[in-house]
C-alpha cells in the first residue's frame, strides 16, 4: 500500500503551484490587458492590476506556504 | 389845360401842335366830323395818349396804309371764318394713311348681323307686339315707302332685312309729339298710342315678359343640354355652386384602424408612394395628407392618381367617372430592393444590422475569459486530483502544474468578473453584469452556470418586437 505523502511535500508543492500560479497569472494579466486594451478606456490598466494583484497573491502565498520560508513545519507531524 | 385840338366848324379836323409831353396828357381830343362840336373837349387824361397816337398815325401816308392794310387782313380773315363754318365740303379730308391699320373688319353678311339674329331668335315669341295696332303698322308702312322713294334716306338691304328680322324697333320709340317727357312713361306703360301697343310692354298682361324670356333662354340652344353640337350636353350651368357644393357633401374621411406604430407607418409609407405615382398635383396633395392624417379621403373631386378629379364635369366632357376619393392606386411600387407587404406597404429588405452596443466586447470577452477558466479550472483541478493519485516525483509534478493551472483559471474569472463590473457601472447594466458575475463564479468552480439574467422579460420583449413588426392596419369601411 503506497503511503500518503508527507505535509512537508505537499506544502513544497502547494508553494510551487503558487508561484508558479504567480508567474502565469503575471503573464497572462499582462496579456489579457494588451488584449482587451481597446474596448473600453481603463479596463486594460483594471485587468492588468486584478492579474498582477493575484499573481502578488499566489506568491506571496506560496512563500507562506513553502516550509520553514516563513513558518518552521514542526517535526514529526504528516503531511 | 391846353386845347389838343378842335373843329373849325365845317368838319375840318385840326391837326393839334405837339410841343411838349405834359400838354399832351392833359389834353383831350375832338371826334371828328361831329358836328356842332367846334371847341366842345370830350374826354380826359387817359383817352388824350390813344387818340393822340390814332391822330399821328393817321396824319402820315405811311400810317394810312398801315391801317388800311390791317383792316383788309382782318377782314380776309373773318371771310375765311364765315365761310369755314359754312359746311364741311369744303374741308380737305386729312391723310392717314401713316397710321392706318391694316386689320381688315369684316363686313356684315347679306344675312345681317349673327348676334343680333341670334338675339332675335333667341327672344322669339319673347316680345309680342301689338298687330292690331293701326299707327305702328302704318308707320311702318310709311316708312318703308318713304324709304323706298328716297333711297338716300333708305338703308343697305342689309339694315332693311336687320329691321325685317328685328321687328319694329324703329316703330318702337314712344311718341314725343306733345313735346312733354311725361308722355314718355305713358306710351311705354300706358294705353297711348305707341308702336308698343295699348298694353304695357312691362305689365302683368303685356308682351315683355323677362320670366318668359328666362324660360326662352333655358331651352335655348345654348344653354340647353346636348344644345352644341358634337358634346353630350353643355356643362355651363354645371359651373354653378350645385355641382361643386354636392360634390364636396360627397368627400369624406376615414381614418384607419391601426393600433401600432408600424401599422401607422406602413399605411403613411403606401400613402406616400402614392403621392409619389399620383398624377395630379391634386391627387399627390390628397395622398400625402392622409398619410399624416391616418385616414382616406372618399369621394369628392380628387380622383385617383392621373384622374380628371372635375367632379361631374368630367363625365359630361367625356372623362373618367365621379371622383371616387384617394381608391387604391395599383400602380404604385415599392422601391428597388423593398417587398410588396400583403395588405399594402412596402417592407424593407433584410440586411445584416452592425451591432453598436458599446459595452458588447466587453461582454463578449468577459464571456469568452469565464468559458477558458472553466476549461483551466477543470483541468488544473483534475492535474491535481491527477497528481495526489500518481504520487511521488511525478505526481508532484502534475500536482504543481494543475495548481498553476488552476490559479491562472481563477485569475481569467477574476478578470471576467472585473469586465462585467466595468459593464454595470459604465453602462448601467446591471443585470448584465450580474450575469457574467455569476458565470465567472461558476467557472472558478469548474461548473457551468445557467444563469442567463431574467429570461422571461428578454421573451416579452422578443416577443413584442415580432409583434410590432407584423403589425398592419385595417382599411376604412
Amino acid at each position: 500500500m503506497r503511503q500518503p505523502p508527507s505535509r512537508t511535500a505537499v506544502l513544497k508543492v502547494t508553494a510551487y503551484g503558487l508561484w508558479g500560479g504567480a508567474v502565469c497569472s503575471a503573464v497572462v494579466s499582462l496579456l489579457v490587458s494588451l488584449r482587451f486594451q481597446s474596448l473600453a478606456p481603463g479596463l486594460d490598466q483594471k485587468l492588468f492590476l486584478v492579474g498582477g494583484g493575484m499573481a502578488l497573491l499566489y506568491a506571496i502565498g506560496g512563500c507562506l506556504a513553502y516550509p520553514g520560508l516563513v513558518f518552521k513545519p514542526k517535526e514529526g507531524q504528516p503531511g | 389845360m391846353a386845347e389838343l385840338g378842335s373843329s373849325d366848324g365845317n368838319g375840318k379836323i385840326e391837326i393839334p401842335i405837339l410841343k411838349e409831353n405834359k400838354e399832351r396828357k392833359g389834353g383831350g381830343f375832338l371826334l371828328s366830323g361831329a358836328p356842332g362840336a367846334g371847341g366842345a373837349g370830350v374826354g380826359g387824361v387817359g383817352g388824350a395818349k390813344a387818340a393822340g397816337g390814332l391822330l399821328a398815325l393817321l396824319g402820315s401816308k405811311a400810317g394810312i396804309a398801315a391801317v388800311v392794310l390791317a383792316l383788309g387782313g382782318a377782314g380776309l380773315v373773318g371771310y375765311s371764318a364765315l365761310k369755314g363754318q359754312a359746311g364741311p365740303q369744303g374741308a380737305v379730308a386729312p391723310n392717314l394713311s401713316p397710321i392706318e391699320s391694316s386689320i381688315q373688319v369684316r363686313k356684315r353678311s347679306a344675312d345681317g348681323s349673327r348676334s343680333l339674329k341670334f338675339a332675335s331668335e333667341s327672344a322669339d315669341g319673347s316680345i309680342q307686339w301689338d298687330p292690331s295696332n293701326p299707327s305702328g303698322g302704318a308707320s311702318q308702312a310709311s316708312a318703308k315707302d318713304a324709304a323706298a322713294a328716297d333711297p338716300e334716306k333708305a338703308g343697305t338691304p342689309e339694315q332693311d332685312a336687320l329691321q325685317d328680322g328685328q321687328g319694329q324697333v324703329a316703330d318702337a320709340k314712344p311718341r314725343l309729339n306733345s313735346g312733354d317727357f311725361g308722355q314718355l312713361s305713358q306710351s311705354l306703360s300706358g294705353s297711348g298710342s305707341g308702336a308698343a301697343g295699348g298694353q304695357s310692354i312691362f305689365g302683368n298682361n303685356g308682351a315683355f315678359k323677362p320670366k318668359q324670356m328666362q324660360g326662352n333662354m333655358g331651352n335655348n340652344s345654348l344653354m340647353a343640354r346636348g344644345g352644341l353640337s358634337g358634346a353630350r350636353g353643355s356643362k355651363l350651368a354645371a359651373f354653378g355652386g350645385k355641382q361643386n357644393t354636392r360634390a364636396a357633401q360627397r368627400m369624406t374621411s376615414k381614418g384607419i384602424g391601426a393600433k401600432r406604430a408600424m401599422g401607422q407607418l406602413k399605411f403613411a409609407s403606401r400613402q406616400s408612394a402614392q403621392a409619389t405615382a399620383a398624377g395630379s398635383t391634386e391627387g399627390g396633395a390628397s395622398y400625402a395628407a392622409s398619410a399624416f392624417e391616418q385616414g382616406k379621403v372618399t369621394g369628392g373631386q380628387l380622383d385617383g392618381a392621373g384622374g380628371a378629379g372635375l367632379g361631374d364635369m368630367a363625365p359630361a366632357m367625356g372623362g373618367g367617372p365621379d371622383g371616387v376619393g384617394a381608391g387604391n392606386n395599383p400602380t404604385s411600387t415599392c422601391p428597388e430592393g423593398w417587398a410588396m407587404m400583403e395588405g399594402g406597404g412596402c417592407q424593407p429588405p433584410d440586411t445584416a444590422g452592425t451591432n453598436v452596443t458599446p459595452y458588447q466586447g466587453q461582454v463578449d470577452s468577459a464571456q469568452q475569459m469565464t468559458t477558458t477558466a472553466l476549461i483551466l479550472a477543470v483541468i488544473g483541478i483534475a492535474l491535481i486530483a491527477i497528481g495526489y493519485a500518481v504520487g511521488g516525483f511525478w505526481g508532484a509534478i502534475i500536482a504543481i502544474i494543475g495548481a498553476i493551472i488552476l490559479a491562472v483559471a481563477i485569475v481569467m474569472a477574476v478578470m471576467a468578473m472585473t469586465m462585467g463590473s466595468s459593464v454595470g457601472d459604465q453602462y448601467g447594466q446591471k443585470e448584465q453584469a450580474n450575469v457574467i458575475d455569476k458565470n465567472a463564479e461558476s467557472a472558478m468552480d469548474g461548473k457551468k452556470s445557467d444563469y442567463q439574467g431574467q429570461v422571461g422579460e428578454s421573451k416579452d420583449v422578443q416577443q413584442s418586437t415580432q409583434e410590432e413588426k407584423n403589425a398592419t392596419y385595417e382599411e376604412p369601411r
